[in-house]
């Protein structure tokens, strides 16, 4: 696996746990995190797959 | 009469344009068509592009005129049968509060100071629609209790501990409720669904004794749309928020007040996501209510629906005339029409010779309508 480097501090990412807070309810994720100014990366599978579905479910009228 | 019942045609005109201008500017949808329209009169409008629903799901994000930080609700609104295919609507604080004080007025007229509202629809998460119509009741000093539809009998035992003045949810429900709860008798009653048969609000009137108050609205309208006020004649349109018109289906042609056409509206002050000429796909009637306000008179139904016969509306008005039927569901194959009936499927018998009937339970109650038949090809 490639490492990440967060662009802004050089650091290079490091898996940790993301918690989500969208509407009231919470999610979460492990993640690569930049350990020096917390930045994330969220994969495009992670965006378009459960992200979507739980917007989705969160977003009724 | 109400301030959002006032039309203005030089305000309208602003506001169009106004919305133009944020759309030219600051959206990335038909940039170019937007900024370069110069909307002399409202009749130039029916120049522009319509939007439709296709539109909106593959373009939302370009439509988006604020940040997405300013984005305070998004509502997601799936289409049936298309997996991966949804409108998401996106809303700013000011377009939520410009609903809630909707609310707050409509219901105002409805309601007295001091009385409970019980909200019989499913709770929404944060800011969505029963928690702008609470807020919008407390504005005007009525409680509001949010019932969220269990199961008939369920739901009729926590409304009786409640013994609200008012209740608001979807037609057939209710009328469900007042048949098998005669008791609970509410003052008055305001159904919203994007479509309510006449027998429904005569029977929900005629058992319960309430007032009964009609209310169009779909998402894309910011939630509210036209309500009815004490005439209970034609719904007043939110004339601040939304500018109306009526064109054919078919053509896009603009049609005048009284003539049954698609329902298209345009926003006047949306800031996440103005609308221009949204195609709602429902079919309404323009004119004027008794007491003068500009109303939509009757809202007819869905526009693919209504070009089949029976339509689902035909026999909502016919079925749900009956007392004996509690609830039905329809499907349209090729040996013709099936229905289920939740009642008396005698008398149902009676009234559709040539349908095949059977005696059944509906689906569990979620307290949403959306009126719907199933079309089975061969």
């Amino acid at each position: 696996m490639d490492e990440w480097k967060c662009r802004k501090c050089g650091e290079a990412l490091v898996k940790k746990k993301t918690v989500f807070d969208y509407m009231g309810r919470t999610f979460s994720e492990e993640l690569y995190k930049c350990p020096k100014c917390g930045l994330v990366l969220i994969p495009p599978d992670l965006a378009k797959g459960r992200m979507a579905e739980v917007e989705e479910m969160l977003e009724d009228k | 009469m109400t301030s959002f019942s006032r039309f203005d045609p030089d305000k309208t005109l602003a506001s169009l344009r106004a919305q133009l201008r944020l759309l030219g500017e600051r959206g990335r949808f038909r940039q170019e068509v937007y900024a370069s329209a110069k909307l002399r009169s409202l009749d130039a409008l029916a120049e522009l592009p319509f939007t439709s629903p296709i539109d909106i799901i593959p373009h939302g994000k370009d439509m988006l005129c604020v940040s997405p930080r300013d984005v305070a609700r998004v509502v997601t609104l799936s289409s049936s049968g298309t997996s991966g295919a949804a409108k998401r609507l996106c809303f700013s604080r000011g377009d939520l509060e410009r609903t809630t004080a909707f609310f707050a007025e409509g219901m105002g007229v409805i309601c007295r100071s001091g009385d409970l509202c019980a909200i019989v629809m499913p709770d929404s998460s944060e800011m969505g629609l029963t928690s702008l119509l609470s807020e919008g009741l407390r504005r005007i000093d009525v409680e509001a209790a949010v019932v969220p539809p269990r199961g008939y009998a369920e739901t009729a035992a926590r409304l009786r501990e409640l013994k609200p003045d008012v209740m608001v949810g979807a037609p057939v429900f209710l009328r469900r409720l007042a048949l098998e709860s005669v008791d609970i008798k509410p003052r008055a009653v305001l159904v919203s669904s994007d479509y309510c048969a006449d027998s429904v609000v005569a029977t929900l009137g005629r058992v319960w004794g309430a007032e009964v108050y009609t209310h169009y609205g779909l998402t894309e309208t910011g939630l509210g749309c036209a309500v009815q006020c004490r005439e209970r004649d034609g719904m007043h349109i939110r004339c601040d928020e939304l500018y109306i018109e009526i064109v054919d289906p078919a053509t896009g042609t603009p049609l005048p007040d009284g003539t049954p056409g698609e329902i298209v509206i345009s926003t006047l002050r949306r800031e996440a996501m103005p609308l221009i000429r949204y195609r709602t796909g429902d079919i309404g009637i323009k004119g004027r209510c008794r007491c003068g306000a500009p109303a939509l008179m009757k809202v007819l139904g869905r526009a693919d629906e209504l070009s089949r016969s029976p339509s689902l509306y035909e026999l909502d008005e016919l079925l749900l005339g009956c007392d004996g039927i509690l609830d039905y569901s329809a499907s349209r194959g090729p040996d013709g029409l099936e229905v289920t009936v939740d009642g008396d499927a005698e008398a149902a018998v009676r009234l559709l010779p040539g349908a095949r009937i059977t005696a059944g339970g509906t689906a569990p109650p979620s307290g949403r309508e959306k009126r719907r038949m199933t079309q089975r090809d061969a």
